[in-house]
């Protein structure tokens, strides 16, 4: 099947010329930056829907509640990965004390400071949007020696409220709009960063980060809202209350689409020789990823659901959401691992191999993100009403 | 059954302990800041390379690292010829980094001035291709032939030993059955005459049935690789003093043709060079600036520079090659393989169709002539060439003496007279009639009839290019005044045709007049002058064979 959007003027890669001898170019990621990518993305989506939905039933919103969990896991996921993907992972920390100078020209250096502090701030958010009153009784309940600890980690969020003052939650909702805006746009502008791989250096993929991860932070509520909220309250969440989440994901799918058939129409028509074999590469070997994981199950057929009246069909809209996510990491594998097939001494392409290790950690990484949210859903949650 | 605060505990439990335990030697490796398991040594860099240079924070001047030593010197693995700056550990004696010197042009655009200490260029590092910076790998390259393999099989067996020195220069002297040794029946009882030997029949010839070969010691055949200038001359040397002409080397199997066809039609030289710098337009034949051509990198940042500024190029070429010939700067044009005197001679077809050549300038018969009119150089384009078919003369320069002029070279004067060529201020540049009984034609009139043999659809229909390409390329070659060039390589010449392909592309940069301008063609102008200095090898006979 001939993909109408990917035009090059380049022909297809031959399929057997996987590996060609050449000079051997060490990669700089591997399947784990696509991993740190997704998740910083699907943080800073599901912040944004934070910032959205603060406006309309507020802390007390069940969606509202559980995105800071959601945003602090897949944030501390995101960083996991990143740390099994340096070989030097002590590189991070000390960054911290040398970073700003020695990485003078590198965005490295806004991130780990931006980043983790989207952490802190997303951490001590999850306990503003909870039941005060049932946090006090919490905290009060346990011994006294480790009421301190505690409310140090919560941030001593029992004794006040945030979003009391109209100008602190302006300020705190204008916070989490920047850092939430940052935490996908980074990972991309950090790709623009790399030398030698042209395809990376476009500011295309770094919009196409924020689209998809705007459009997973409303994906993911319309597939994981009901259970999150059965696990962390016992009650049963309606959805119907929540489909404007619907026109959100409707609207980043519709940028992510413009972009990524707008920037492939460049790359065919008007890119370097290097993009063009990009494009070839995602003509050839890479057809089936480009095709079908991202534009159609990624793009075309969630807005088809979403922007239907297929939407009313409780298993059309999981399987909308779930290919948004399945696509939005599509999208991130294509562009890391696209870009680093291309060989520099332009003969062929290098072939991606799974690495054991790789794969390790990412389920490892999983394993903890699911862990650390099940003890989050553990704090005591306001419940609506109208709900259970 | 399990209530849910309880499963959640239980999911909690095992999915942090299980992560945190997946994630252990991450984290071991975290707290002492490790690099790739060791102990790094810098924070930040890792175990990245030490530098070479120090930096002095009191004076703010670099100086040198003791731990390493910086030689200078020049990379031969490719005929560029690039400096390079080597990085030495002093303790291992071991290469570290191989850099460019910035001392030398192909390393930077703004080379430095010998004067200038070698403190101060820390921070003006050369450059170097990736090419060069792989003579890492061939300085430490395992399989590296370091010493003489001799066959010890049949011709082709590819089995080969290592021999001493010392057994190479007794075998290849003093001869004998050589390959006793060699188990292969066919050349093992062969008794080979060494050089000793063969000098000493110096004097005989090798065939007296046929003495057009030479004496005996032509039966050495000296092939040098890619040697150049003093090399080559030492060869030389020696091959002729031995007393044989069978002294080749590296180009006589390359692009010879190239350097043919580029002294047909600019005698003396074998290579000339578009200056890019100058040039608002380029075309690029058979060869890609960034990836191929030499010096590479020099044309490579050259172009970068110039496409900066303005310049428009143009890759002919069947492959689209990595240099960056995509965009609104350059353009590659695709073309079959071996075609590309077809595409230039449609070009030039077009030209003269449409009068885009420089008239004036290829008008002018003699240096006097051209110099008076500010020209740089003059063409043998209204030199008289016999048509006259089975004319003993035909195809030949109609000599002057022939109609008793004096000169060497007949032209047609304003006043259609003929006139010698040495002595005539202007001349007619078309010309076809009959002087002294012969039917003449001028030589641009000889290129017009040639190239205007085909149409341009047959042209293009040889070469791949269409008729509206053709026209446009052709068009835009001529748009620029004399700042336009045709640079050709390898991709052109290495053919059957190659030649001709060569010198038809040629006749593009002299058809506008481009010899030696700013933005033209350049043949050549300094350089580096190998054959003296240290050892005056032009002082030295060339011994005669």
């Amino acid at each position: 099947m001939t993909d109408p959007f990917l035009v090059s003027r380049l022909p297809k890669f031959p399929e057997p010329l996987y590996e060609l001898l050449n000079v051997a170019h060490n990669r700089p990621f591997s399947l784990l930056f696509a991993n740190y990518s997704w998740f910083l993305g699907l943080a800073g989506g599901v912040a944004l829907v934070w910032v959205l939905t603060a406006r309309g039933r507020g802390r007390r919103d069940p969606v509202h509640q559980l995105t800071m969990p959601l945003a602090v896991v897949t944030i501390i996921a995101g960083f996991l990965n990143v740390l099994a993907e340096v070989r030097q992972p002590g590189r991070l920390y000390t960054g911290y004390l040398y970073g700003w100078n020695e990485w003078d020209t590198a965005v490295i250096k806004y991130g780990i400071i931006l980043l983790p502090l989207f952490l802190v701030t997303c951490w001590w958010l999850t306990f503003q949007c909870l039941d005060r009153a049932a946090l006090e009784k919490g905290i009060a309940g346990l011994p006294k020696g480790l009421r301190p600890l505690a409310d140090l980690v919560t941030f001593w969020s029992r004794r006040y409220d945030l979003f009391a003052q109209p100008l602190t939650y302006r300020l705190v909702l204008g916070a989490v709009t920047v850092l939430g805006l940052f935490a996908p746009l980074y990972s991309g502008v950090f790709l623009m960063y790399e030398h030698g791989v042209p395809v990376w250096n476009s500011p295309a993929q770094a919009l196409l980060f924020i689209a998809t991860a705007v459009t997973k932070g409303a994906a993911v509520f319309l597939l994981l809202a009901p259970l999150l909220y059965r696990l962390a309250t016992g009650t049963r969440l309606r959805m119907t209350a929540y489909e404007p989440l619907r026109w959100l994901a409707v609207a980043g799918l519709v940028v992510s689409a413009v972009t990524w058939f707008g920037w492939m129409w460049w790359l065919g028509r008007l890119g370097t020789t290097t993009d063009q074999q990009f494009t070839a590469l995602l003509a050839g070997p890479y057809h089936a990823l480009a095709l079908w994981h991202w534009e159609i199950i990624g793009l075309v057929l969630p807005l088809i659901v979403l922007a239907t009246l297929l939407f009313r069909y409780r298993i059309a809209t999981w399987l909308a959401a779930f290919g948004i996510l399945w696509g939005s990491y599509a999208i991130r594998l294509l562009v890391v691992l696209g870009g680093q097939a291309l060989n520099r001494s332009g003969a062929g392409y290098l072939d991606f191999t799974l690495e054991p290790q790789v794969i390790a950690y990412t389920g490892f990484s999983t394993i903890f993100l699911l862990g650390l949210l099940a003890a989050l859903l553990l704090l005591p949650f306001h419940q609506l009403e109208e709900e259970g | 059954m399990i209530d849910r605060r309880s499963f959640l505990k239980l999911c909690a439990a095992a999915g942090i302990g299980t992560g945190l335990f997946g994630y252990r030697d991450v984290f071991l490796h975290m707290v002492p800041g490790n690099d790739r398991g060791r102990k790094a040594r810098h924070p930040v860099y890792g175990n990245g390379q030490e530098p070479e240079w120090l930096l002095d924070p009191e004076t703010g001047r670099h100086r040198a690292n003791p731990k390493f030593i910086l030689r200078h010197t020049v990379d031969l693995q490719c005929h560029s010829e690039c400096g390079l700056r080597v990085k030495i550990e002093r303790r291992s004696g071991r290469i570290t980094r191989i850099l460019g010197n910035p001392y030398q042009a192909n390393c930077r655009s703004d080379y430095l001035a010998y004067d200038m200490p070698i403190s101060r260029t820390a921070t003006l590092p050369g450059t170097v291709c990736a090419r060069g910076n792989t003579g890492l790998q061939t300085v430490y390259d395992p399989y590296r032939v370091t010493v003489p393999l001799k066959r010890y099989g049949p011709r082709g067996s590819n089995r080969w030993r290592p021999i001493s020195w010392e057994q190479l220069i007794e075998e290849v002297v003093e001869g004998g059955r050589i390959f006793a040794d060699t188990g292969d029946p066919a050349s093992q009882d062969l008794e080979v005459l060494g050089l000793r030997g063969l000098y000493e029949r110096r004097h005989q010839l090798m065939d007296p049935e046929a003495p057009e070969l030479g004496r005996r010691t032509n039966g050495l055949v000296l092939q040098g690789g890619r040697i150049k200038a003093t090399r080559r001359a030492f060869q030389k040397r020696f091959a002729h003093a031995f007393g044989t002409v069978n002294e080749y080397e590296h180009t006589n199997t390359c692009e010879v043709s190239h350097h043919i066809a580029t002294h047909q039609v600019y005698p003396g030289k074998h290579a000339v060079k578009p200056d890019i710098r100058g040039a608002k337009f380029l075309m690029f034949w058979g060869t890609s600036p960034g990836d191929a051509n030499f010096p590479m990198q020099t044309l490579a940042k050259y172009v970068s520079e110039a496409r900066a500024k303005g310049l428009r190029y143009v890759v002919v070429d069947p492959v689209l090659q990595r240099g960056g010939v995509l965009g609104d700067y350059a353009e590659w044009v695709p073309i079959r393989p071996g075609t590309d005197g077809a595409l230039a001679i449609a070009m030039i077809r077009w030209i003269i169709e449409n009068q885009r050549y420089h008239a004036a300038y290829l008008s002018h018969p003699n240096a006097e002539s051209a110099e008076a009119a500010g020209e740089l150089s003059y063409t043998d384009a209204t030199f008289l060439v016999v048509i006259e078919a089975g004319h003993p003369l035909e195809g030949a320069y109609l000599p002057a003496e022939k109609l008793g002029l004096e000169g060497e070279h007949v032209v047609i004067g304003p006043d259609v007279e003929p006139a010698a060529a040495e002595k005539a201020e202007t001349s007619v540049l078309d010309y076809r009639g009959t002087v002294d009984g012969m039917h003449v034609r001028s030589v641009f009139g000889l290129l017009r009839d040639s190239a205007f043999r085909y149409s341009l659809a047959q042209y293009a229909d040889i070469c791949g290019v269409s008729e509206d390409k053709i026209a446009a390329l052709a068009r835009a070659f001529t748009s620029y005044g004399r700042k336009a060039a045709c640079e050709f390589y390898r991709g052109v010449v290495k053919h059957p045709n190659g030649f001709y392909n060569g010198l038809a592309i040629h006749m593009l940069n002299v058809l506008i007049g481009n010899l030696n301008w700013k933005g033209g063609i350049s043949a050549g102008g300094g350089g580096y002058q190998a054959m003296s200095g240290r050892y005056d090898l032009k002082a030295m006979p060339v011994p005669k064979p």
